[in-house]
């Protein structure tokens, strides 16, 4: 068949808006660097009605951001670490549906309007950001266009990144999937280890942990990553690549978009 | 039917009659679709000489994946599926769209391709729109480029959900989930689909897809017939469905109901 599979998607072309600023070459009100993809991008007098509403924040492990059904009180722009969206349901099962990281922000729907969000967001890498409340970030929307177009451009490749994991969660192998997680994580974190367990990894895949443990186990006899109590360190990421589902490469493509390597 | 803001709904929403607005295309055809009956008249007045009314015929495709979108199709009747396809030739269905949305939404943020197949499921008729004149259109229409960015996330919602549900629940679950989600869309209790076509939006076999839908037909909210389901029971099959069905009503009460 002829037929261009998902997978086999050229780059997604979209309306350049502007170089990003390189990391650091703008600061939150308490002089720390701003590291966030979006912040970055939009010019300087959007910048700078937002910039006096940023209020910065140390995101541990397992912080939650947002309950299923809770109001989104604020936004929160990534400067480091990473955020997983999860979805619960009533009997306590949960899976991740989408990663963010520096690249995001975690609150997508404030920009739209909505104020509910049915994910958990919790942070899955420690990290760092600035946060927001809801009615600033809607008020500064309406006189920053730039923003406003790449929030919805976000949410919009947040969508993309959420749909291909719905066809792999039915479709591929948890040892496929494993890879393919270990390695959108690492696109975010941009470090070989990832302090992630087994049980949190459970959680993320929709799956049991001794599930995960075989995975990670097949995965490390093929010296492609190495697995220590609470962390996992990526070896050999080409090999992970190839390890991965084809669903990896869908999502890849557009990190460059997104303002990840 | 879902609540709408907290504002339980008069009447059925796809009807101009809920709205209380009767918009036409050039050629005098109703408007059903509830995006282009929610944006304000002179909006619509800028969009309407684009639109071309479209006849949509069961399996017809409106873009591969990876393709260049060239046109944006808002539904007024039936459904077509965004569905991810596998090399190795298998696919599963992301996202469901009838009359409450629009197939294209690449469009409304400057993108133009997304990597799905968009292909019609239930055979129906909509207005399309050239995506250059959309996006000429959405400068001067902030109120459809609104509503259309809206969409874009209420759909990542009901992905999301669907990303949940292929992971975590069993077939006979995503059956119902999906005959319903289906029926919201068409107001038939006919729905034209054969078994494979099921499998291939559920991303299962065939025999699964018939041993499913044979379980719902000995309980008595289906029947069976020849490439056709016929809902029997909504009421039991919403029971026999998973918590997601009611999980992503939910989130259609995000979309706009009433004029904006």
């Amino acid at each position: 068949m002829a037929t261009r599979t998902s997978a086999d998607i050229s780059q997604p072309s979209a309306i350049e808006v502007a170089t990003p600023l390189r990391a650091g070459e703008r600061t939150d009100p308490s002089g720390r660097p701003i590291k966030n993809h979006i912040l970055l991008s939009i010019p300087d007098y959007e910048y700078h009605l937002l910039r006096p509403h940023l209020e910065f924040v140390d995101l541990e492990n397992h912080l939650v951001l947002q309950e299923p059904r809770g109001r989104i009180e604020r936004g929160y722009f990534l400067n480091q670490g990473m955020v997983s969206l999860v979805v619960a349901t009533t009997d306590g099962r949960s899976v991740e549906v989408g990663l963010v990281g520096r690249e995001g922000i975690v609150g997508a729907l404030l920009t739209v309007g909505l104020d509910q969000s049915p994910y958990r967001a919790v942070v899955q890498i420690s990290g760092e950001g600035v946060r927001l409340r809801a009615r600033m970030l809607k008020s500064t929307l309406a006189s920053a266009p730039n923003l406003h177009l790449l929030l919805n451009r976000y949410a919009h490749m947040q969508g993309l990144q959420m749909a291909q994991i719905a066809a792999c969660n039915r479709l591929h192998d948890i040892d496929q999937r494993l890879a393919r997680w270990l390695l959108m994580s690492q696109d975010r974190v941009d470090s070989e280890w990832l302090p992630i367990t087994h049980d949190f990894l459970a959680t993320m895949l929709g799956t049991g942990r001794p599930t995960v443990s075989l995975a990670a186990g097949l995965l490390q006899r093929k010296g492609l990553i190495q697995y220590m109590r609470g962390a996992v360190r990526v070896v050999d990421r080409k090999g992970l690549e190839n390890a991965a589902c084809e669903c990896y490469g869908v999502v890849q493509q557009y990190n460059g978009a997104l303002g990840l390597k | 039917m879902a609540e709408t803001f907290g504002v339980k709904k008069k009447g059925r929403p796809d009807k101009p009659s809920a709205l209380g607005i009767s918009r036409t295309d050039r050629d005098g055809k109703p408007i059903r679709n509830v995006i282009l009956q929610v944006i304000p008249d002179r909006e619509y007045i800028s969009l309407r000489p684009h639109l071309e009314f479209v006849e949509l015929a069961q399996q017809r495709i409106l873009h591969e994946p990876g393709e260049k979108i060239e046109f944006a199709y808002f539904l007024n009747s039936g459904m077509a599926s965004l569905v991810v396809l596998t090399r190795d030739g298998r696919s599963v269905e992301v996202a469901i769209v009838g009359k409450e949305g629009v197939v294209g939404t690449p469009l409304a943020v400057g993108m133009d391709r997304d990597p799905y197949r968009a292909i019609i499921q239930i055979s129906g008729s909509g207005f399309r729109v050239k995506s250059e004149l959309l996006e000429e259109t959405l400068r001067y229409a902030p109120e459809l480029q609104l509503v259309l960015n809206r969409y874009v996330l209420v759909q990542g919602l009901q992905v999301a959900q669907i990303a949940a549900c292929n992971r975590l629940h069993e077939i006979e679950q995503r059956l119902a989930r999906w005959l319903l989600m289906c029926q919201d869309r068409v107001d038939s209790e006919l729905l034209p689909v054969t078994h494979e076509f099921l499998a291939q939006m559920l991303g299962t076999g065939r025999p699964s897809v018939s041993l499913a839908a044979g379980i719902l037909q000995r309980a008595g909210t289906i029947e069976n017939l020849r490439g056709m389901v016929r809902i029997l029971n909504r009421k039991d099959l919403e029971g026999a469905a998973c918590e997601c069905y009611r999980a992503m009503q939910r989130f259609n009460s995000g979309m706009p109901r009433k004029p904006l």
